[in-house]
């Protein structure tokens, strides 16, 4: 009987924070990293950023040199300048696992994954 | 696939700063999140849980007729227009390889070549071979033109030839791991250009083992790809019997009886088992440690460096070692397993137990290849769409699609997972049963059957946890 009461409480609770979290899910937080690059890198093995389906990821971004930034998978390209910060925002409405990558200009032409993004599924 | 782990700072370490000229697009690249764990542990508890159920239901010896039925009839008329048809796309397709592949735009996502033989061709028709059935024998170029040119010349269709070639299977072990390297630790195969002259290469060897040792028998014994494609399509639910009738069976039921005969045939198929895993291995974190350990360890930079200015960089280095080492070690674990298991189940000997063991574990290593590679191909493959339009990468747009950009949402990774999961757990079942039936048929009594089978089960479930393991780990992976 007790039992049965708490859940029959319960349950409308459940439903309203499930349907809550899923209208946050459907209209996608925004998500917030900053990232200060040296020498083309970030930390050493490259860090997982990991958001969720839906989301809005903001990176804040400041290089020690000029860059140019390629998320594969989605295929977006961002470029930098040294010592200039700015704001590089994106939705990511699929789910994966998509390296950024560094490609660096001005004299040799060089190439490594500076962080790996995971969109996880809902 | 391939150019993967990232041991960047070893590879400029080894360069002493100077950085490798790259392609802007990778090629090959997967983006699959890594498997979670509960989607692990599920999984893992299926798979011990179930090889038990199987271990207990299986024991009475199967008929030795497996289930089996015969399709209606195709008419011939239209059995001969499939088959023709089959055979001029095959030979169109491999013109346009290497037309593609030679004149067109070398960027490998912008060329029909790569991504027809690399996705289209390595992938989605071997997971199609698998799972339906094989036209291989149908679609081979290299026997269509033989064929044709043959008869151009006048020359007599030749009969069937029995017995094995020279050396047995062991040119396609050859071929086959060559190959594999190809794809897995060298990157030529990625410049259209390069592809083009290595399927040159290839046809010209091809046809020329033909005219000493005769096609049919360079297809049923060197040839490495007619083997391949044989044996996935011995594990597919569509196939021909010998007198030419269309027959549907249990996926897996091919395999049962279809024994290896030689040393050189085990060794193909664990090369292939190998090969596969490897493929997965070869993105993992404790693979990257790996490479970067042998990177910076000081009594192998002499020789890592003398390799590097031979063009051979430490990530070649690695993955040609982890191939080899691979191979060799299913070779050995499967030996001993076998060997085990025979003295267990008494009357045999080892090399017997691994002539009807051998092709049990296939079905693991496809469910593996087909979970590994579900969202590639469906990524990946979309390619395809723009190339139809434009095939050499230079600006056609022959259908209209030329526009068509790859849709990531085509499949969640969530849904990836569940196929994965239970591909995985039925593949390990079949392999399981298929193990049951062999040991059923092989040793005396039903006793020494299920207690042979104790060595093969332990070895059977390492090898779906690996599989599984590998789903469960984040790719690394150098974006060429």
């Amino acid at each position: 009987m007790g039992t049965t009461r708490a859940a029959a409480s319960i349950l409308p609770l459940t439903v309203m924070s499930a349907a809550l979290l899923l209208s946050a899910a459907a209209r996608g937080a925004e998500r917030h990293f900053e990232l200060n690059i040296q020498n083309g890198r970030l930390a050493e093995p490259a860090p997982t950023l990991k958001v969720s389906q839906g989301d809005e990821v903001l990176l804040e971004l400041k290089s020690d040199r000029d860059l140019e930034l390629h998320l594969h998978g989605y295929s977006l390209t961002f470029a930098l300048a040294a010592g200039v910060p700015a704001v590089w925002r994106f939705a990511v409405p699929s789910s994966g696992r998509f390296p950024l990558a560094v490609h660096e200009h001005g004299g040799a032409h060089s190439h490594a994954t500076l962080l790996y993004l995971e969109v996880h599924p809902d | 696939m391939r150019r993967v782990a990232a041991a960047s700072t070893a590879l400029a370490v080894l360069a002493g700063g100077a950085s490798q000229p790259v392609a802007a697009h990778a090629f090959g690249q997967r983006y699959d999140l890594p498997l979670p764990l509960e989607f692990f542990l599920a999984g893992g508890a299926a798979v011990v849980l179930l090889s038990f159920v199987v271990a207990v239901v299986i024991l009475r010896p199967a008929s030795d007729h497996a289930w089996q039925r015969v399709l209606p009839p195709v008419p011939r008329w239209l059995r001969a227009a499939a088959e023709s048809t089959i055979a001029a796309l095959g030979v169109f397709l491999f013109l346009l390889v290497l037309i593609a592949g030679y004149f067109g735009n070398q960027e490998s996502s912008e060329n029909i070549a790569t991504v027809l033989v690399w996705v289209l061709w390595w992938i989605g028709l071997m997971l199609v071979t698998a799972l339906i059935g094989n036209i291989w024998p149908h679609l081979d170029p290299w026997s269509t033109i033989w064929r044709r040119a043959r008869s151009w010349l006048g020359r007599p269709s030749q009969a069937p030839v029995d017995g094995s070639p020279p050396w047995g299977a062991w040119p396609a072990v050859a071929m086959y791991f060559v190959y594999a390297w190809l794809e897995l630790a060298s990157d030529f195969g990625e410049v259209p250009r390069d592809l083009a002259l290595l399927v040159l290469f290839y046809s010209v060897g091809a046809w020329m083992a033909m005219a000493l040792f005769g096609e049919n028998r360079w297809r049923a014994g060197a040839d490495p790809f007619s083997r391949i494609f044989g044996l996935f399509g011995s594990f597919a639910p569509f196939s021909r019997n010998p007198i030419g009738q269309v027959t549907l069976r249990l996926p897996g039921a091919g395999l049962l009886g279809n024994h290896p005969r030689a040393l050189g045939e085990i060794a193909f198929v664990l090369l292939v088992l190998a090969t596969v895993t490897f493929d997965g291995i070869s993105e993992t974190p404790p693979w990257s440690s790996a490479i970067d350990w042998l990177a910076h360890s000081p009594s192998l930079r002499p020789v890592l460096l003398s390799l590097g200015d031979a063009g051979i960089d430490v990530l070649m280095t690695a993955n040609t070692l982890g191939l080899l080492l691979t191979g060799l070690v299913f070779f050995a674990v499967f030996a001993v397993v076998c060997r085990l298991s025979a003295l267990i189940g008494g009357g045999v000997s080892g090399s017997q137990a691994m002539r009807a063991f051998a092709l049990t574990f296939l079905p693991i290593a496809i469910a593996y290849h087909a979970a590994h590679y579900l969202s590639y191909l469906l990524l990946a493959g979309q390619l395809a769409i723009p190339l139809a339009s434009d095939p050499f990468g230079w600006g056609w747009d022959l259908f209209g699609t030329r526009g068509h950009t790859i849709d990531l949402g085509v499949i969640s990774m969530k849904t990836v997972w569940y196929i994965a999961v239970v591909a995985i757990v039925t593949g390990h079942v079949v392999s399981v049963t298929l193990a049951h039936i062999e040991a059923l048929r092989l040793f005396p009594t039903r006793r020494a059957a299920l207690l042979s089978q104790l060595p093969m089960l332990v070895l059977m479930v390492a090898f779906t946890s690996t599989s599984l393991w590998i789903l469960s780990q984040p790719i690394v992976q150098e974006p060429g």
